[in-house]
């Protein structure tokens, strides 16, 4: 397909509709076929990219959530902060009328459309939604002269919705594509490419081939059971049959359930994309809560062991004041013990000194004394005198204080001491300082995160993450399910095999006869096609590797580092480096955004489908060499119809017009106009339709 | 009439000033694995006044929001005879039978110095244990060790 002309009524900001609408022409009388509109932001490019996908499909996708179902922009608003898709002023002038109307040349015949919406019947003046409605799509065959029938199913034969986004691309999601052929769990693209190679026609196949030997052998088996008199067995197998039926229809329910929970869930999972901001707050601020919640734990803990350490400290505080009286209590103690021993030994002497004097055996050695000379006499009781006045002072000495008093006072005060240290109390008062600081700053992360988050953003992420766990759940579920009824059906078949494929039936009818004929094909064509799958999904893959390799060399600045791209079976792409060394890589972001260009330009190319490829804002993460390159590709080497909406800092008009204005219908140029800001109109720069300015509805 | 502190059989009861009533409470919780967590904080706090020799005599207490704190008899405070703070008190020459003040106002007198100086140290929820270490090098092990 290629688009000729686009025609715009009181659309978004261009106002006006009939004679005094928007015309855009992208047919060259001498072959060019291109189209480059340049804006600045906001001036409306987008809405030319908005116009073409209005026009195919009848819906507009908001621009943040991309080609996500469900997210659409209004058709009419108070104001334009809802960003409907009919003109404000028009609105504000009382013509509620909008729409597009398009050329196109489709397999060498020349088509119109046109898709317009308006107030109800009976609404003279909408305001909402529900008070417009969509008049049907209406496409003419010119060529023909006859009205479409049918007009959607025309359009999705040519292109599919879902598939649109591989040719209508918004640079600003480059990423998106990016992630989704680095992210081969995203299903519902892999389904996408899958579906733009066509496998689904083969792998349908497949499944229709089985799904009619099955139904061959059912025949089969009833025409060998019409040949047998075993009644029983004819029962038996009926009744297994009937079984396999219910179960199939409860295998298909379980099916149909898996495939609304596997859709629920990638709308879940892509609203929680767009919305990582507050998923991302949220999880953030999960995190800081448990933080939160095991500081608090810990501070308890450690509060717990100082109360555990508290008791008794009061001694470890005192026990200094005390072990000093205690020194001098152990002192006095220490003397009465000592002058106790003393005590002894004088005695001991005075005992001795009188065997002395009596001349009896010594109380040490035993030996007899001799009785001493009347000097020696004197001298030893004088001794004895001395001793026994130091014995009375000694005796009085040991009981001063009084024994008991000081060893009662030497226990008591030993209760109260202790040789513990409080060094363990200072440790756990650190940890409890230290964890209170943490506890601070996790509090004030916590607060921080729940100030990104409004009270009712938080609910509406945690129910799309509790919708996307019941989910996975359900999918869990339901898959375990599959997997146990057609291992069961499964078994039922077996057994229904075993008991009829030994009956041999006397006279084979003809019909018998081509049913086992039927099947025997039917058996070869299920291998044949399994394999010419298998074949396909190859010679795609490898045609779709090629391609891109050969795409992204040549728009890659990088050629002497990398030397191509590796596509997996399962569609996961990376960026193959020279070096054998160097591991395949995912590759720098402006590489990366190479790699989808690469890949979407390759897919689009092996899809065998023709449609002009519409590029909003194309510079996104890839930088101005590598643009270039880029531009040169899509105009110059792609060989498909490019409609390029570039910003001046992408592609300056000039240079645009200079470089590439040849291979284009025409140039365009949106301005605002002067005095109303929400209102643009279109200029045309270079023009090589083949026809004048003025017959284009352009100022000469 | 008997005052309080001569009530108790055993030698009077020991208590702390309404000015620091509730803070001894709060202090109290510091104790609760001891079966009288009252009663501990108030040896603590006496220890401390005893170390920290800040005995608030009874005529400059002042008057709290709350009741005095912690009374309780002589007994009790020493775990009924698991302590004898009368030969504490005398060994530490803190007082003397010939004192005419009882032996539990003294203490009472050094349990009010010693939460008036914890609460001076805001050592109440148990966040300032370290400026012991810096009062008492001697209560902590050598470093050095």
């Amino acid at each position: 397909m290629k688009l000729e002309t686009l025609n715009l009524q009181n659309w978004q900001p261009f106002l006006g509709r009939g004679l005094k609408s928007t015309k855009i022409t992208l047919k060259s009388e001498t072959g060019q076929k291109n189209m480059i509109v340049y804006a600045e932001n906001t001036h409306g490019k987008t809405a030319i990219w908005q116009a073409i996908q209005f026009g195919f499909f009848g819906k507009v996708n908001k621009r943040k959530t991309g080609w996500q179902e469900g997210k659409y922009r209004p058709w009419i608003w108070k104001n334009t902060s809802g960003e409907p898709l009919l003109n404000q002023t028009a609105n504000e002038k009382g013509d509620y009328t909008f729409g597009v109307i398009m050329t196109f040349n489709h397999d060498g015949e020349d088509f119109t459309l046109e898709r317009t919406c308006g107030p109800r019947r009976g609404i003279i003046k909408p305001k909402n939604d529900t008070q417009m409605e969509l008049e049907e799509l209406y496409i003419r065959n010119e060529s023909e002269g006859k009205i479409v029938k049918e007009p959607q199913k025309f359009i999705n034969d040519i292109l599919p919705y879902d598939l649109a986004q591989f040719f209508m691309f918004d640079g600003e999601r480059l990423d998106k594509y990016r992630l989704l052929f680095e992210d081969t769990n995203d299903v519902k693209l892999k389904g996408y490419i899958e579906a733009i190679l066509r496998f689904p026609v083969l792998t349908d196949g497949t499944k229709d081939f089985i799904d009619i030997k099955k139904k061959s052998d059912k025949e089969l088996r009833k025409f060998r059971l019409r040949g047998t008199n075993n009644d029983n067995l004819r029962k038996e197998v009926e009744e297994l049959e009937s079984q396999v039926t219910e179960l199939d229809l409860v295998l298909l329910d379980e099916q149909k359930t898996l495939a609304t929970s596997q859709a629920n869930l990638q709308i879940v999972e892509e609203w929680l994309k767009q919305n990582d901001k507050g998923a991302e707050a949220l999880a953030q601020q999960k995190i800081f809560k448990k933080q939160v919640k095991s500081l608090e734990e810990e501070i308890v803990g450690f509060n717990d062991q100082m109360k555990q350490q508290m008791p008794g400290t009061w001694k470890t505080i005192i026990s200094s004041r005390i072990n000093t009286r205690l020194d001098v209590l152990d002192g006095e103690m220490t003397r009465q013990f000592d002058e106790t021993k003393e005590m002894g030994v004088i005695e001991g002497k005075i005992k001795s000194l009188n065997a002395q004097l009596k001349g009896e055996k010594c109380i040490t050695c035993g030996h007899i004394h001799q009785i001493p000379e009347p000097t020696e006499i004197a001298a030893i009781n004088r001794n004895i005198i001395s001793l026994e006045k130091k014995f009375v002072e000694l005796e009085k000495s040991t009981i001063s204080p009084d024994p008991h008093y000081l060893l009662s006072r030497q226990k008591a005060l030993r209760s109260m001491t202790s040789t513990n240290k409080l060094d363990s109390l200072i440790n756990i008062e650190e940890n409890i300082v230290r964890k209170k600081q943490e506890l601070r700053r996790a509090g004030s992360n916590y607060e921080k995160a729940m100030k990104l988050l409004s009270s009712e953003a938080i609910r509406e992420v945690q129910t799309y993450l509790s919708q996307k766990k019941s989910l996975e759940d359900e999918i869990a579920i339901s898959e375990n399910d599959i997997i146990k009824l057609r291992n069961y059906i499964s078994s039922l078949e077996s057994r229904i095999k075993i008991k009829t494929e030994n009956i041999q039936s006397v006279n084979q009818t003809i019909s018998q006869k081509k049913c086992e004929k039927k099947i025997d094909l039917l058996d070869n064509l299920i291998e044949v096609w399994k394999k010419v799958t298998t074949d396909h999904r190859e010679t795609m893959r490898a045609q779709v590797e090629k391609s891109a390799s050969e795409i992204f060399m040549s728009l890659t600045n990088k050629k002497k580092t990398y030397k191509g791209l590796r596509i997996h079976s399962d569609f996961r792409v990376e960026i193959l480096h020279k070096k054998k060394s160097r591991e395949a890589e995912a590759g720098s972001g402006g590489q990366s955004a190479l790699m989808a260009y690469s890949i979407l330009d390759a897919l689009t190319t092996s899809s065998g489908i023709e449609f002009p490829m519409v590029v909003d804002t194309p510079a996104r993460s890839i930088d101005k060499k590598n643009l270039n390159r880029l531009f040169d590709y899509l105009f110059l080497d792609s060989g498909k119809q490019v409609i390029l909406l570039p910003e001046s800092k992408e592609l300056e008009p000039e240079v645009g017009d200079d470089k590439y204005g040849g291979s284009c219908a025409a140039t365009y140029e949106i301005y605002l106009m002067g005095e109303h800001e929400d209102l643009s109109q279109i200029k045309l720069r270079v023009n090589n339709t083949g026809k004048t300015n003025g017959e284009l509805g352009y100022d000469v | 009439m008997m005052s309080e502190e001569e009530q108790d059989s055993s030698g009077g009861v020991v208590f702390c000033s309404a000015e620091f009533a509730e803070k001894l409470d709060d202090f109290s919780d510091l104790f609760k694995k001891h079966k009288q967590p009252m009663a501990e904080a108030e040896r603590f706090a006496m220890a401390i006044g005893i170390v920290k020799n800040s005995r608030l005599p009874k005529d400059e207490w002042k008057e709290g929001k709350k009741k005095r704190k912690g009374t309780q008899g002589l007994s009790t405070f020493e775990e009924g005879g698991k302590y004898n703070f009368r030969i504490l008190f005398e060994m530490l020459d803190l007082w003397d039978e010939d004192d005419d003040v009882s032996l539990t106002l003294t203490i009472s007198e050094y349990i009010t110095g010693g939460m008036k100086w914890l609460t001076e140290n805001e050592m109440i929820d148990g966040s300032k244990f370290s400026i012991l270490k810096e009062e008492f090098p001697d209560l902590f092990l050598n470093e050095n060790n």
